[in-house]
């Protein structure tokens, strides 16, 4: 008697337990276009016991394997044999440097969960073997502008997980996992061995959860804006944890001081200057595990000042539950960004189109690089897409341009970040297939003279905006200034 | 010292035989049946001190003691069927009721620290702490149903 009593009444209890947190499910056919372009489509979050989890394993390119471009556009390996490039970037003379880099070491595991979490993001980034040294910085060298590299120079090795880099005035800066370094650099150089510089100190380690750096340079060549991600999902390392972090800071190239430019931006990368408004762009990647439709990553000009609502809040004054205590102050000051690109893509690259020799319908926009999803049952992102940009706003859908990073359930690479080269063609890393691909015009138009990704037309005399002229190759002066029609 | 050890020495040699004997039937689930009821009532305080108090530790504190709970009671599940199978431990045996109620507080506990492993405060509040609370109840159902036999000395509980 006694224990049929204890059995029932154990058995309701369970059966409560076990239903109530279970109650709510996400729909299967949510289209993620409805949360691309300035006004997406928010569900309501939902809380699965187990996290929505779908990881492609990577297995590569074969040789003579490529993504696929659209009619117009030709795409060709610009370099293989590389070791997780995650960023490209065009130095005046048309050189470009491909930023390799793998995640530092050292995030101590504060829950059981961590030392899963960490096993299947090695599975997401091909890293389950023997890893090769990584953390290097390549100089690639297309010398006669045919958009096939001649040169392969490492320029730096043994760095702390670099991500971002600019160059100005015969300096080399590169934002490393914990540091912003200046390098003496002449163009042209092969080789770096000066000694570097710290010129700032950023948020880094132990457990620097994001810890990727990305770099722009002002139009005016005299700060650079760095991207600090958050150092966690959603504050679960403690709010002490996020001090400068999930921000984008403002650093004065000649002293270092730095400031807080604007906050609440969860992770950003692919930091750019919009050549027409000269405005700091980037992309954001947003909070995981409220479900495969929340949060969409987005892409926003970034206003001085603004505050863009991580943690307490998403998209404006949605409130994320999971941070206590609630802030609703902060909530209230939230600003909207400008553009979804839809959830769990992980936009990590951002580059404007103009000045560049792809043909008209990527004459003016942006290429956003989708590193692709993990916390969704169906894949999403694996690509490079792009927005079509008018006086710089951006001006309707995206278009996916660079595909076929999924074949199947597996991944063969997953690309990262974007960059103009030399020739005016769009370089895309791919951390995953551990290769650099060119997408260029078909008809094999390039710019006259090379473009840095450094824009810093504002900072001298100004000069008129330059279209690029359709032209073959023409023999390249090497330190063509920056732009010139 | 030496005197000491020549002392013990002897008294293990007397009983010798009656030791052996009883060691042969110790029932393995003794070492592994204390850590769940231990961990899982831990686990409801950090529970409440988290929700308490808000601080991010308690959380992560909860986290491994549902964990270490669910090893150490995997183990005792293990260490149980052993025990069944062995001739001199078989009689001591946990009843039936309290089989099945260690059972469900374990799985319980398992779809808990599902629901801690989500992230920041709704980890806790409000459903890990309700599902703490059940299971510690259960706990204590399944110690009322073993102390109705023989096993309550083998539990330890």
């Amino acid at each position: 008697m006694v224990s049929s009593r204890i059995l029932l009444s154990a058995a309701l209890l369970s059966g409560v337990a076990v239903i109530l947190p279970a109650c709510s499910e996400q729909d299967g056919n949510f289209d993620p276009s409805q949360q691309i372009g300035a006004d997406p489509v928010l569900p309501e979050p939902s809380r699965n016991l187990i996290p929505d989890l779908k990881v492609a394993e990577v297995i590569g390119w074969k040789d003579g394997e490529t993504p696929t471009v659209p009619e117009g556009l030709k795409i060709t390996l610009y370099q293989k044999d590389l070791v997780n490039p995650r960023t490209v970037h065009t130095l005046p003379n048309g050189d470009v440097l491909v930023v390799q880099s793998r995640a530092p070491a050292g995030e101590p595991p504060s829950r059981p969960k961590d030392i899963i979490r960490g096993w299947i993001m090695s599975i997401a980034h091909g890293e389950t073997g023997e890893q090769k040294p990584s953390n290097i910085i390549t100089l690639l060298r297309d010398s006669n502008r045919d958009g096939t590299v001649d040169e392969r120079h490492e320029l730096l090795t043994k760095l702390d997980s670099p991500f971002g880099v600019a160059f100005a005035d015969n300096t080399l800066y590169v934002a490393t996992s914990s540091n912003i370094m200046a390098y003496p650099y002449e163009l042209g150089q092969n080789e770096i061995t000066a000694e570097p510089k710290i010129l700032t100190p950023l948020p880094g380690g132990p457990i620097n959860h994001h810890w990727t750096k990305d770099l722009a340079l002002s139009p005016d060549g005299t700060m650079l804006y760095v991207s600090v991600g958050s150092n966690s999902n959603i504050v679960e390392n403690g709010i002490e944890a996020e001090k400068n972090r999930a921000a984008i800071l403002q650093v004065d190239r000649q002293t270092g001081a730095f400031k807080l430019f604007a906050s609440g931006l969860r992770n950003p990368n692919g930091l750019a200057f919009n050549p027409e408004s000269k405005e700091l762009w980037a992309v954001i990647n947003e909070r995981d595990e409220l479900g495969p439709n929340l949060v969409p990553d987005y892409m926003t000009s970034v206003k001085e000042n603004a505050f863009y609502g991580w943690p307490w809040s998403y998209y404006g004054n949605h409130v994320d539950a999971r941070v206590y205590p609630p802030r609703p102050d902060m909530v209230e000051k939230a600003i909207k960004p400008d553009y979804a690109l839809s959830s769990h893509v992980a936009a990590l690259g951002l580059t404007f189109s103009l000045n560049s020799a792809l043909p008209a319908p990527y004459a003016n926009g942006a290429f956003i690089g989708e590193h692709g999803s993990w916390n969704r049952n169906a894949f999403n992102g694996y690509r490079v897409t792009y927005v079509p940009f008018e006086n710089g706003k951006p001006a309707g859908k995206t278009q996916d341009v660079v595909t076929g990073f999924i074949q199947g359930d597996k991944a063969r690479g997953r690309p990262v970040g974007v960059g103009i080269d030399g020739t005016g063609a769009l370089l895309v890393a791919d951390d995953a297939g551990n290769a650099v691909w060119r997408v260029a015009a078909a008809d094999g138009t390039v710019t006259p003279a090379p473009v840095a990704t450094d824009d810093v037309s504002a900072s001298g005399p100004a000069s008129p905006a330059s279209a690029p002229a359709s032209q073959p190759a023409a023999p390249a002066a090497p330190s063509a200034p920056a732009i010139q029609p | 010292m030496d005197r000491f050890f020549v002392v013990s020495f002897g008294e293990f040699s007397m009983n010798d035989i009656s030791s052996r004997r009883e060691s042969s039937a110790y029932p393995f689930q003794l070492f592994f049946v204390p850590f769940p009821f231990v961990c899982f009532s831990l686990a409801l305080c950090t529970d409440i001190a988290f929700w308490q108090s808000g601080n991010l530790m308690w959380l992560n504190f909860s986290a491994w003691l549902l964990f270490a709970g669910l090893v150490f009671g995997g183990l005792a599940v293990v260490a149980g069927l052993l025990d069944l199978v062995r001739k001199r431990t078989r009689p001591m045996r946990p009843s039936f009721l309290a089989i099945i109620l260690f059972l469900v507080m374990l799985v319980l506990a398992f779809v808990n620290s599902l629901v801690h492993a989500g992230d920041g405060w709704t980890a806790v509040v409000p459903y890990g702490l309700l599902l703490s609370a059940v299971t510690f109840a259960v706990s204590l159902m399944a110690v009322t149903a073993s102390s109705r036999k023989y096993a309550r000395l083998a539990w330890r509980v």
